[in-house]
């Protein structure tokens, strides 16, 4: 079977919620101008009110537009993908980028649909390996302390 | 001319020849497997840039630029699946040839035209940028400004399909752009107390969150197995090749005219190769159904379009696509500010790096011509493992830029934006531009109201600052009709990609 990547539809309200996160960005940077000198706030100011006002456009031909459709990823495994990530972030700074590797990779494979465990173990333990050669030894990173490997 | 001579032997060492050889590989495995592009090699890269001289990453981002171009045919022809967005009018009469077993032979075909448009862009960046540079040093703080606007608004207008986004996706940069201490004022601006950003945001952090986060989330949604891609039928004769030059000079010609236009990109410039190639054919009736000019026409255009987009990037300081911007972005990290300045203070760097262009050309056509059944290979690596080892990769390399897990949060919130943003259209190329040219804008503009003590006629007094506002006019007009015209029709109904 062959196909390309699946197109999702991007509901209205989602698309709302991005113009309105855009709105709110310029509204705080509106705010911070507040506490500037004229000089400094000139660029902020117009960076504020373009974004407000451009998004307030955006949010009205929404309304009045049709549904769009993406390839990114879906909403939802979009999310839990980037809550993995966030999950392997923090987990990198208490125990490593290489001790983490081992939960992450073979975690995110799941999650994005591999079935094969076989190939998820030989990938991941094979990764941390290179991983290890390419960024501690040939690139001699100093890389956070590691729970299993120790200092690297 | 002898300028250019300067930097052949540079371009020559050892080093800078592994550096060639190893991006051209890595561009052409990367354009190869569909949904990753120039832009996700780049910014992969481009944390481990401080760790590498000069020349070479400028090497490897040359190969991985030029490789990739040509990679993106490979799935294009053998499974009708554009590698990269570029490659789209490949497929048109690609595939159908690969279909009637002739394969290998597309694939030549592709290569040879990859090759000769790389080839053609190169030396057009050799003989234009200096020139211009020339021209750039006449340019005061005014011209500047207009350059800076006249940048930021040809890519936020011209890439994604809503104006309103294009530009918001542009102030969403330059509000990145300025984070960071006023160099005028010693203000503080949109830090929130956040020291880490107090000396703005890193770069390379951005361009990474940005153009690897997205593209390796949307991996999740390409679940495509993959029959086994083969090379059928003989490849491409030496007799063959002549009937090819007036299709390569033709599609060259066109891809260096639109690299060096800013917000264009390879997509349009395979697609305009393929049209002018179909218009000014004798007998049309072959394609769409495996004719080989037109494989030809869209891989010479798209490869054509490469070095030519660095013009305006290398003379002015002024990237026209996103890979140009991450080529600036990775100059910059080297403290190789592009514009005027780069060419009198490290002329020999920039002088190699043109001459890398040219010489990954033919380390693209050695590879391809050795490597086509490894290259084929790229396709059966599956994306639910590529995926995350995409974003391990991004993680280390942007903590090892800075030695700061801080860096790696900025990533991940840049990436989770650039998701969220992208899925509802917004362009993703505006917002680096934006955090490129915004501080430019900013500073030109301050001082251009210092000199000019506040005269709003001062901006434009000189017979340069007026053909820029007149081409600013010209890009904003154009967008405006077809938002006016969209507005009536279908609204917004559109579909964006966050890469290229």
């Amino acid at each position: 079977m062959r196909r390309g990547a699946i197109e999702q539809r991007v509901e209205l309200a989602e698309r709302l919620i991005a113009h309105g996160l855009v709105i709110a960005g310029g509204a705080v940077i509106l705010w911070q101008t507040a506490s500037l000198s004229s000089q400094s706030a000139r660029f902020p100011a117009f960076i504020g009110w373009g974004l407000v006002i451009l998004s307030l456009l955006s949010m009205a031909v929404t309304l009045r537009g049709r549904a769009i459709r993406t390839e990114e990823a879906p909403l939802t495994k979009g999310g839990l993908g980037l809550g993995l990530l966030a999950g392997f972030v923090f987990s990198s700074h208490h125990a490593g980028f290489l001790t983490s590797m081992l939960w992450f990779l073979p975690a995110f494979a799941l999650l994005a649909g591999e079935r094969s465990t076989a190939r998820l173990a030989v990938t991941t333990i094979a990764f941390v390996a290179v991983a290890y050669l390419f960024f501690h030894l040939l690139l001699a990173q100093s890389l956070p302390a590691e729970w299993i490997l120790g200092e690297v | 001319m002898l300028d250019i001579v300067s930097g052949l032997p540079d371009a020559l060492a050892l080093q800078s020849i592994l550096a060639m050889a190893a991006g051209t590989a890595v561009g052409i495995m990367v354009g190869a497997i569909p949904g990753l592009t120039a832009t996700l090699a780049m910014a992969l890269l481009l944390p481990f840039t401080y760790t590498l001289s000069p020349l070479t990453f400028l090497g490897m981002m040359a190969g991985i630029y030029n490789g990739s171009m040509y990679g993106g045919a490979i799935p294009a022809i053998l499974m009708k699946i554009p590698g990269t967005p570029s490659a789209v009018a490949t497929t048109f009469d690609g595939y159908p040839l690969a279909r009637a077993g002739r394969a290998r032979f597309a694939l030549h075909v592709a290569l040879l035209a990859s090759a000769a448009g790389s080839m053609m862009s190169a030396i057009s960046l050799m003989l234009v940028a200096p020139p211009l540079v020339d021209l750039a040093l006449k340019f005061g703080p005014v011209e500047y400004f207009w350059i800076a606007v006249f940048g930021l608004s040809a890519v936020a207008l011209l890439v994604g399909q809503s104006p309103a986004k294009g530009i918001a996706s542009a102030l969403i940069g330059i509000g990145i752009g300025i984070v960071g201490m006023d160099m005028m004022t010693g203000e503080e601006r949109l830090v929130f107390g956040v020291r880490d950003i107090a000396g703005g945001v890193n770069l390379a952090v951005l361009l990474t969150g940005l153009f690897a986060v997205p593209p390796a989330l949307a991996m999740m949604n390409d679940t495509m197995v993959r029959e086994g891609a083969r090379l059928t039928g003989d490849g491409i004769r030496l007799k063959e090749l002549p009937g090819f030059v007036k299709t390569w000079l033709r599609s060259g010609a066109i891809g260096v005219i639109v690299g060096v236009m800013p917000g264009a990109g390879g997509n349009l410039a395979g697609i305009f190769g393929y049209s002018e190639e179909k218009r000014a054919a004798k007998d049309k009736s072959l394609f769409g159904k495996g004719d080989p000019r037109g494989i030809a026409a869209s891989e010479c255009a798209n490869n054509a379009d490469n070095a030519s987009s660095l013009i305006p990037t290398l003379a002015l300081g002024v990237p026209g696509n996103s890979v140009a911007a991450l080529i600036m972005g990775a100059m910059l990290i080297q403290g190789l500010t592009p514009g005027p300045g780069l060419f009198s203070q490290h002329g020999q760097i920039v002088h190699a790096f043109m001459w890398q262009m040219l010489f990954t050309a033919g380390l693209m056509l050695a590879f391809g011509f050795v490597g086509a059944s490894i290259f084929v290979q790229m396709l059966r690596i599956p994306k639910t493992i590529l995926a995350p080892m995409i974003l391990i990769i991004c993680s280390i390399g942007t903590y090892s830029a800075s030695n700061s897990m801080v860096d790696v949060w900025l990533m991940l919130v840049f990436g989770t934006f650039a998701w969220l943003l992208s899925r509802s259209a917004y362009p993703i190329a505006p917002i680096v531009l934006g955090a490129i040219l915004g501080p430019l804008a900013e500073s030109s503009f301050r001082q251009s109201m210092l000199i000019t003590r506040g005269d709003p006629s001062g901006f434009a007094d000189s017979a340069i600052a007026i053909t820029l506002i007149i081409a600013i006019l010209a890009v904003v007009i154009v967008p405006l009709i077809r938002a006016l015209k969209g507005l009536r029709g279908d609204g917004d109904r559109q579909k964006e990609r966050p890469s290229q």
